[in-house]
Formats: structure tokens, sequence, C-alpha cells
């Protein structure tokens, strides 16, 4: 009962032209679905309005995108699992996470990529990913948000480890996220899971600190701060944190010079709930 | 245009245009990679323009295409004709991963809001390469105006921009209801101007 008076608070049918036109947010959406299911007038009309959605979209001079993003689709699909049809794998309930090397995959691509992707498929049937050992850019979808995002930085297959570490941690069943405000703009997001005792920081839309600077994370224990590492520049990036992360740390950005510091140099940025 | 080909397998198939996308679809759904070469040739200008329509910005733009045409490998399997056309299928995951894009990063603060409905208009004007395209944007532009200038503007902001309804309400001072309405009202117009059966 509490769900259809959330249902009616953020979605009526009125919604469904919001909803085709992709104007609702994500809980709008869900709850208008929600509505959906038991009508279907209401989906006929949405059906029609989705292809007329389409037509808007289809009315927009095209572009050529450039060349080589058709080359690292070919190259990436070659390693790429497919999802069987409806009925198979993804359960919304979980965590959905997909690490898809977007760009660029580059010529090295493919050497330790096809193992992972293998391993995790079978050890994973519920979840979707696969590990691009060369990508220095992953596009991570978390919850069902997604981010164009450079991993880690460093050598190739430093990124291959991280690719994995995230993975795992992604789809750990204790994974706990918590969000916030950079002070500069854009967020932060902390991502754990004691059982794995793994950790990552994602930024989305951090504002560009002076080019001298960079964010570094700490694992804060007992009032100890000890380096996690630096956050790669670029205003979606995801660092895989080092040190084995336990519930109750407290992990925190600074910014600092470029490289790093020993100990933080400036204010510590928390990540609390 | 929607000549039914079929053929399988790997022979000296020349896949010209001839060849549905739906076809294609079902190719990719089985793994095909070289149906899924063909696909892209045809449609990723389609799919690259709307997302960049959206965007604007080309890196982000480059990027959300290549997670589209992932999405579209990936759940090929997924797609079913009842579920309307393929391009209506792939234009729909565009537009939506579009959006998510905007509303999940930087890209939706920073977009230039003065791009907007005139430019958009500008645009319509200087159509384009294809017969197709041409005759889909007649269709789409004599539609739109048969929009009131206030249902027009709602549906712009809302597509073509990517703003959510309630973005929409703050950018134009009107209640939330209001755009709800204007938004449905305006579809219908416009569904039912370019004859689109569901």
């Amino acid at each position: 009962m509490t769900d259809e008076r959330d249902d009616d608070a953020l979605a009526d049918d009125k919604s469904s032209g919001a909803y085709a036109l992709g104007a609702l947010s994500a809980a709008e959406a869900a709850a208008f679905e929600r509505r959906l299911a038991g009508n279907e007038d209401l989906r006929s009309e949405v059906a029609g309005f989705t292809d007329t959605a389409a037509l808007l979209g289809a009315a927009v001079p095209p572009m050529a995108p450039p060349a080589r993003i058709r080359n690292d689709l070919l190259a990436a699909i070659a390693s790429t699992p497919q999802l069987p049809a409806e009925g198979g794998a993804v359960d919304t309930d979980e965590p959905r996470v997909v690490v898809a090397p977007v760009t660029p995959i580059g010529s090295a691509a493919g050497t330790g990529s096809k193992r992972a992707s293998r391993g995790a498929r079978s050890s994973r049937p519920r979840l979707t990913y696969f590990v691009a050992a060369a990508a220095a850019v992953a596009a991570v979808f978390i919850g069902g948000t997604v981010v164009g995002a450079n991993l880690n930085g460093g050598p190739a297959d430093t990124q291959a480890s991280a690719f994995q570490e995230l993975a795992v941690l992604s789809t750990s069943p204790d994974m706990a996220r918590t969000v916030i405000e950079l002070p500069a703009g854009g967020t932060a997001a902390l991502m754990t899971s004691d059982q794995h005792g793994l950790s990552a920081v994602v930024l989305e839309g951090a504002a560009a600190l002076p080019s001298d600077e960079v964010y570094q994370a700490w694992l804060i224990r007992d009032g100890k701060p000890t380096s996690a590492g630096v956050v790669p520049t670029g205003a979606n990036s995801i660092r895989v944190l080092e040190g084995a992360f336990h519930d109750g740390d407290t992990v925190a950005l600074t910014v600092e010079p470029k490289g790093g510091s020993d100990s933080p140099t400036s204010a510590p940025i928390e990540f609390t709930a | 245009m929607l000549v039914s080909v079929m053929e399988h397998g790997s022979g000296s198939t020349d896949s010209g245009p001839e060849v549905t996308r739906e076809d294609l679809l079902a190719r990719i759904a089985g793994g095909d990679q070289r149906a899924f070469a063909d696909l892209y040739d045809q449609v990723a200008p389609r799919i690259f323009g709307l997302i960049r329509r959206v965007l604007v910005d080309a890196a982000q733009s480059e990027e959300v295409t290549q997670e589209v045409f992932l999405e579209i490998w990936q759940t090929a399997a997924r797609y079913s004709p009842e579920k309307g056309s393929a391009l209506t299928w792939m234009l729909t995951m565009s537009h939506r991963r579009a959006v998510d894009r905007i509303r999940s990063s930087q890209a939706g603060r920073d977009r230039d809001l003065k791009v907007g409905t005139r430019e958009w208009e500008r645009e319509f004007d200087s159509v384009s390469e294809s017969v197709e395209i041409s005759i889909e944007n007649e269709r789409v532009q004599a539609a739109l105006q048969t929009l009131t200038e206030l249902q027009r503007e709602a549906i712009t902001l809302a597509y073509y921009r990517g703003m959510s309804h309630s973005e929409v309400a703050d950018h134009l001072h009107i209640p939330i209801g209001t755009v709800k309405t204007r938004l449905r009202d305006g579809m219908i117009r416009l569904r039912d101007a370019m004859g689109v059966t569901a």
C-alpha cells in the first residue's frame, strides 16, 4: 500500500509523455513502469510515444563518428560476451556492473582480457562484465549510472589487475557506496567491501584541479592516515585503493602536489554517509 | 528499404543496404561480428548525430556512442520486432544513454544552455544527404508545426536537451504538472501527425 502511495507521488498516468521523452528521473521511471505493468491502455500509449520519440531522434542530422570508434568497437566485441534472449541473466536487484573498455582499446588489447572475461563469466553467470587489460579508459555502470573514467593510471598490467579488483568489488554482496560532493565541484563515490578488503574511489564530473595538484586517497585507521594512492586526473576517474579496507576504516581525499605526499598536507575530505 | 534478405554465414555476401537492420540484429544475436560491422556502418551516423545533439560535447558523445554499440552487441538477442523497428530500439537506447550521461556527470551542468530551439531549427533547414532522412525530417518538421509553441518548447527541452521534467519546469518557471501535461498532449499531437500507430 505504501508502495502505491509512493508511486502516485512519483508518477501518474499523465507521466507517459515525459517517460517516453526520457524526462523522468530513475525513481520516477521505475514507478511509472510499475503502473505500466497493470495497464494495457497506458502501455499502448507509451509504445506509440516511444516510436514518436524515436522519429524525433531520427530527424537529427546524421554525423559520422571518428573512424577509430569503429575499430575500437570491432576489437572490443571480439571478447565481449552476449546476453541470452529475455529471461536469463541480469537480476536487477543485484548491483549491476559492467566494466567495458571504451577508448582507447588500442593495439595492445586482448592479451589478458579474454582470459579474464572467461573467468569472470564462468564464476559469475548472473552478472555481465568483462575485463579489458589494455584499456586506459573504462565505462563503469554502477547501479544504473554510467561513468566513462580513467582507471588507476600506470602500465597496462597494473590496470588489468585494477579492472579485476574493481569487478570483484563492484559485484561483492557487501559492497557499500558513499557519495560526497567535492568542494571544488563534482562528486566522489567511495565503494568498499570488507569481505574482499577492497575499496575504490570514483570521481564523477570532478572540477579540474590546478595542473600541479592531484587528489590523493587515504585510509585512516585509529586516526592514522596511510596513503591509498593518487587518483588519476580527469573529470571521471577511478582509483582502486591500496591497502586492505576493513569496516570501521575511514577514507578521505586530500588535494596534494602532483605525485602525492607521504602524509596529508591539506584538509581531508572525508567520506561520510 | 525494407526488402527482406535472408542470408547466413560468412560467405561472400555483399551485404548492402538491402539487408534490413532487423536481419542484422538477428545475426548479431548469434555472434556475427561482420553483421555488427554492417549495422554499425548503417546506423552509426544517426546514433552519433542524436547523441551529439543531446550531449553537445564531442568526447562524451563518442564514449556514449561506444557504450550504445556495446549494448547493442550484448543485448541483440533481446530485441524483438514486436517492440518496434530496430532503428526505434537503437535510437531509444541512444537517447536513454545520452540522458543518463547528462544526469550522472558534469556534462549536464556544463552543457551550454544557449544551445536551444533556434539553432536546432536552423539545422532542420539544412537537411541532408539521405533521402530517407529528409523524408523523415519533413514529416517531423510538419508534425512539429501542429504543436503549440509551448508544447514544442517543452518537448524540445526534454528530448533534444535531455532535461528532466522538473528541469523543464524550473527552466520555464511553470509547475511540473503543467510540464507533464504539455509533454503528453504534445506527444499525442506528434504521434497523430506522424501517423504512428502503436
